[in-house]
């Protein structure tokens, strides 16, 4: 003990360092990875945080919006771009906007395909080409255009051949069709609640004003996973 | 006087130097332990505390997102308006609208003239056919029609062909471009 004591007091300088060296180990071994691992945890706590914000601020984005009125807004724009090709009910609206405008449809050419079910729809925009020969008068026919082009389900009108002889035409239309299926899912819970920008708002009262020809359609058959977008 | 051996060990006295070596070190090992225990339980406690907010915000995550849920129908209607909105723009703005160019074309026509072909199948192109039994009529009918071009917002006229026929008429096919 004696000894002991009188070592420490010798070499009572190298205490300092030896207790730093010694601190040094444990904090390496023992404080660094525990550290790492409160590190870690704060990160992700951060990041909870900052979901737990953005679903928030979801809810109260989702509560402002009214059910019914977006139904009603959906009802309008799937009839302007429905969700499936329906050959036969666009060729319903080109008869039906032909004989309002008392055009002699001459001929009326379309190829559409495979029509989809529910289970393989497109969700990219596709096209349903209908190809006329049409003639009557021409003011019926300028009349027939500009309805076509204010109508709903949208469609792209395109002449070729126009032929002019005194009031009465003929001509090749080409009237483009379009459908694109409906969204598949609504992205991650979190995701911000898209908003209408005010030219959304300007189309969407535009297309309000546009004359429905609605298509009657035919009952897809059921098949795949349930889509959130089918009401 | 009566002088002694002690048989035991005399202790040896610490100098005061010794001793304040002695404290200093004392000292040293207080407050390193004091730090050391200090930390521990301060990253410990730490730790623990995190831990607790960690699963109270997962708890406070699962009730905001099974909420959401409840608004899923609401939220599938806004996304498929604003997918349906986007895809009806991009329609809108390709459309070509022969009603208006056709209609001016119709109006600037002159009573000689006779449009035998218009083809208006893209956005910033017209083709335009016509014949004429008199050649003034069809340079009125080419005056007017280059106008109305114009105001249409086409850049680029060019005469394509001009015939003159064997009955004595002319022919002329032009494109405007945009």
């Amino acid at each position: 003990m004696k000894d002991y004591k009188k070592n420490l007091i010798k070499y009572h300088h190298l205490f300092l360092p030896a207790v730093l060296i010694v601190s040094l180990m444990i904090g390496w071994t023992f404080f660094l990875p525990r550290f790492g691992q409160i590190k870690g945890i704060y990160d992700s706590l951060q990041k909870e945080r900052e979901r737990v914000s953005k679903l928030q601020t979801k809810i109260q984005d989702l509560e402002t919006l009214n059910e019914y009125e977006l139904s009603e807004k959906s009802e309008r724009l799937l009839t302007a771009l429905p969700s499936q090709k329906n050959p036969v009910g666009m060729m319903m609206m080109i008869g039906q906007l032909a004989e309002e405008n008392s055009l002699l449809v001459e001929e009326l050419r379309v190829s559409p395909g495979e029509v989809a079910t529910e289970a393989v729809e497109i969700t990219e925009m596709e096209e349903l080409v209908f190809k006329l020969t049409m003639s009557g008068d021409i003011n019926q026919f300028l009349n027939f255009l500009k309805v076509a082009n204010q109508s709903l389900p949208l469609v792209n009108l395109q002449i070729k051949d126009f032929d002019i002889s005194g009031q009465s035409f003929s001509t090749d239309v080409t009237l483009v069709g379009y459908y694109s299926g409906l969204p598949k899912t609504l992205g991650k819970a979190d995701a911000i609640v898209p908003k209408l920008t005010p030219e959304e708002e300007k189309l969407l009262n535009q297309l309000r004003g546009y004359n429905l020809y609605e298509a009657k359609t035919f009952e897809s058959l059921p098949g795949g996973k349930p889509n959130p977008f089918t009401f | 006087m009566q002088f002694g051996i002690n048989l035991l060990e005399k202790k040896e006295l610490a100098t005061t130097e010794e001793k304040e070596v002695i404290s200093r070190l004392k000292k040293t090992i207080a407050i390193t332990l004091l730090i050391y225990s200090l930390l521990v339980v301060g990253l410990i406690g730490f730790q623990f505390f995190l831990s607790r907010e960690k699963q109270n915000l997962a708890s406070q995550e699962n009730q905001l997102e099974s909420r959401i849920k409840t608004f899923q129908k609401v939220e599938s209607l806004e996304v498929l308006i604003k997918d349906r909105l986007g895809k009806c723009a991009k329609i809108i703005s390709s459309r070509t609208h022969p009603e208006a160019v056709l209609t001016k074309i119709i109006n600037a026509k002159e009573e000689e003239v006779k449009i035998s072909g218009v083809e208006l199948t893209k956005n910033e192109e017209v083709k335009l056919a016509v014949e004429s039994s008199d050649v003034s009529s069809l340079e009125r009918f080419t005056d007017k029609i280059k106008k109305v071009f114009q105001e249409e917002g086409y850049k680029t006229i060019i005469f394509e062909t001009v015939t003159r026929t064997k009955g004595g008429g002319y022919s002329l096919n032009l494109t405007a471009k945009k």
